[in-house]
């Protein structure tokens, strides 16, 4: 290209740019929505969705009456959880059912006697597994607990059962989960704008103007790009700001690497947002289209709380095509472990790979209904 | 005429959609500087043809040409030999004149400060500058109108088409057009138009009545007004236009009558006089008071006297 091709390519580029960014300040609301929105739903969805276990009942069977009352008093002295004393397990079975506890921790006769000769004993714990999650996180728990709770019994302790968590010290899913949410709806809202920008174009009947202009699609796709790019760029950084202020999210690693996946990603919605808007004539349609293709497979394959490790093969495999999953890795990577980004080439790669693909087949798809 | 003369040239010009031709084997010419008005019921294919020519629709067969570019084979080249102003005019509601029509001239005119000029010639032209920060939403439909041409016109394309341009606008502003446009053509701009209006047919050098896709008629409008009906065309007032109707109607020598507010207009399907035959059978059912009278044929007795033989035609085939 030389010169003149180049300053050509700029002009018609801008000048759409400039046009997409008129449209958004014009409508103001719209706009300010659009700014307020991460912050608000980062906030919201942080506070109100914990996967933290608080205040969980739990019925006791005290069987053996010695170590069982020390190991009541050691739970009630915890604010995770409210006991409940039962008299036989089909009672504790009862309550269990009825949603009154959600775990029977039995206590069986002769445990302390056991456990003083012979160093080993058992005890029973029966858990709602209704509710799966809290009910993983209830065993954790209480197994740490049941090991720490009878050195009282034993002189020694048999043999001490240590985790240590890395990376989340205190454990708290908030930190876990809350820049999977950004990450979930900046990927929704970059997709969404984009495919409704084009859509709306056709439905106005302004796309047909512009095909007789000399611009091709390659002009209208770059400049459509660079508006919403810096809108969900700024949306990211948002979120981000919010997860600190409210839960403290800290990053290890480093700011510019973050910046860097935060760009990537968002590209990769409005390259998708792009593509999107090639299958559609209706706004209604592309709503959903973006709707459907993002936030679901971003929610569940994408690592966010669901590991997709330990689902059926066949939907690993898929989640490997959601571009959610790559980015929640990274920056949880880069976030929580300091993972330098020279080190995640495996899940920016592809990420890349993505974006590459989605633009070249909006461009593709665009430029056969545009000539022939 | 010489051949160099010729702006538009289309050659059998088909377009297919599945089962529809919407476009079927169509052939004309615009010379430089006519004014060429396309016209036909809806859906008759007149945006089709529009789009064809543009370059964005390919046709199915068929070949067309724009200022001798080849625009079936390179569509791209003629973009800047043409403006199009598209049926839904194509605004941005949201955007003021100024931002529009900016817009458009930037995208044509690489160099911004010209284009910002080219724009303010643009709209002292059409007199668009005291709207220049007015949102295109809050436009009346006379200013849309204007709007959309202004867009169209931003490069100066010697060819300019013109889909529907006047629907839905209101007598005077229609009329304001179409001295805009006159002085365009007299400035050598080919113009080729669609309208529904028969008043601004009457205003066309040449015109095109499609029917099903297919030209029916071509030509000046008094060449089609003098040739395309072979019948007469006779005028009846003074009595109930509804009851001549109803007399008239399936008479056999009677093509199609219609009504134009308190006249009837009758067209017959034998070249032999029949005003004395009409007067007849109006006072064999009391109408004493109607004066009948042979006519001129307007060009919409024309377009419906085309409808109704080509309707007969597959009828008769069927
Ligand atoms: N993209 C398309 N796909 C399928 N059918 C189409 C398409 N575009 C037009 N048609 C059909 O082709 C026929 C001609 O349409 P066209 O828009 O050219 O008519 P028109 O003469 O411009 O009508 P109007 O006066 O209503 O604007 C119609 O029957 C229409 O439904
Ligand atoms: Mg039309």
């Amino acid at each position: 290209m030389n010169n003149k091709q180049i300053s050509s390519f700029l002009s018609k580029v801008l000048t759409f740019a400039i046009k997409e960014w008129n449209h958004i300040l014009r409508d103001r609301r719209s706009f300010l929505l659009t700014l307020i929105f991460p912050a608000f739903i980062v906030v919201f969805l942080g506070y109100a969705v914990t996967l933290d276990v608080n205040r969980v009942r739990i019925a006791v069977l005290d069987e053996d009456g010695v170590a069982g009352r020390q190991l009541e008093k050691k739970l009630e002295g915890s604010t995770t959880f409210e006991v409940v004393q039962v008299p036989n397990l089909p009672e504790g079975i009862e309550l269990l059912k009825e949603g009154h506890v959600q775990a029977i921790l039995q206590v069986p006769r002769a445990f302390s006697k056991n456990l003083f000769f012979t160093g080993k004993s058992i005890i029973s714990l029966i858990v709602d597994g209704s509710d799966n999650n809290a009910a993983r996180i209830i065993m954790g728990y209480l197994a740490d607990f049941a090991g720490k709770g009878f050195y009282a019994v034993r002189h020694s302790p048999p043999r001490k059962t240590t985790v240590k968590y890395l990376f989340n010290p205190a454990l708290d899913t908030r930190l876990f989960f809350v820049p999977g949410i950004i990450a979930i709806f900046i990927f929704m809202m970059a997709v969404a704008m984009t495919a409704l920008s084009i859509v709306r174009e056709k439905e106005q009947g302004t796309f047909e103007n512009i095909l007789v202009t000399p611009v091709r699609p390659i002009h209208i796709l770059t400049g459509k790009v660079i508006p919403y790019l810096l809108i969900g760029f700024v949306n990211f950084f948002t979120g981000i700001l919010c997860a600190y202020l409210f839960f403290g999210f800290h990053v290890y690693g480093s700011w510019v690497a973050i910046a860097i996946i935060a760009l990537l990603f968002v590209a990769c919605g409005v390259c998708l947002g792009m593509l999107l808007s090639t299958l559609t004539k209706s706004s209604l349609v592309a709503w959903l289209l973006s709707f459907i293709l993002t936030f679901l497979p971003s929610v569940i394959l994408s690592d966010f709380v669901f590991p997709t490790r330990s689902m059926p093969g066949v939907i690993t495999a898929v989640s490997w095509l959601v571009p959610t999953k790559y980015f929640m890795h990274l920056l949880r990577d880069i976030s929580m472990k300091g993972a330098p980004l020279d080190q995640l080439l495996h899940y920016v790669l592809p990420l890349m790979g993505f974006t590459f693909i989605f633009m070249l087949v909006a461009t593709r798809r665009m430029k056969r209904a545009h000539a022939w | 005429m010489a051949r160099s003369d010729i702006t538009i040239r289309a050659e059998g010009l088909t377009k297919r959609f599945g089962n529809l031709v919407a476009v079927d084997d169509v052939s004309f010419t615009v010379r430089q500087g006519e004014v060429f008005g396309l016209l036909g019921p809806n859906g008759a294919g007149k945006s089709t043809t529009i789009r064809m020519l543009c370059g964005i629709l390919k046709p199915t067969a068929g070949y067309a040409e724009i200022a001798g570019i080849n625009v079936v084979k390179t569509p791209e080249q003629v973009k800047r030999t043409i403006g199009y102003m598209s049926q839904r005019f194509g605004l941005y509601d949201d955007l003021t004149v100024r931002e529009n029509i900016l817009f458009y001239a930037r995208l044509y005119i690489g160099n911004w400060k010209k284009a910002a000029e080219r724009a303010n010639e643009v709209m002292e032209k059409l007199e668009l500058h005291s709207y220049a920060n007015t949102t295109a939403g809050q436009l009346s439909g006379g200013w849309r109108q204007r709007l959309a041409l202004a867009c169209a016109i931003t490069h100066k394309p010697p060819v300019l088409f013109l889909d529907e341009p006047t629907a839905g606008v209101d007598p005077l502003s229609r009329r304001m057009f179409w001295d805009i446009l006159y002085d365009m053509a007299a400035e050598g701009v080919t113009l080729f138009v669609t309208t529904h209006y028969m008043e601004e047919a009457e205003r066309c050098d040449t015109i095109g009545f499609l029917w099903h896709g297919k030209l029916a008629a071509l030509g000046s409008p008094e060449k089609i007004k003098k040739t395309s009906i072979p019948a007469g065309v006779y005028t009846i007032k003074g009595v109930s236009p509804a009851e001549v109707v109803n007399t008239l109607k399936g008479l056999p020598f009677v093509a199609e009558t219609s009504q134009y507010g308190s006249e009837v207009h009758v067209i017959t399907n034998i070249p032999e006089d029949v005003t004395h035959k009409i007067r007849e059978q109006l006072m064999a059912m009391g109408l004493n008071q109607a004066r009948v009278a042979p006519s001129v044929p307007s060009i919409e007795d024309v377009f419906m006297y085309i409808s109704h033989e080509k309707a007969n035609n597959i009828k008769q085939n069927e």
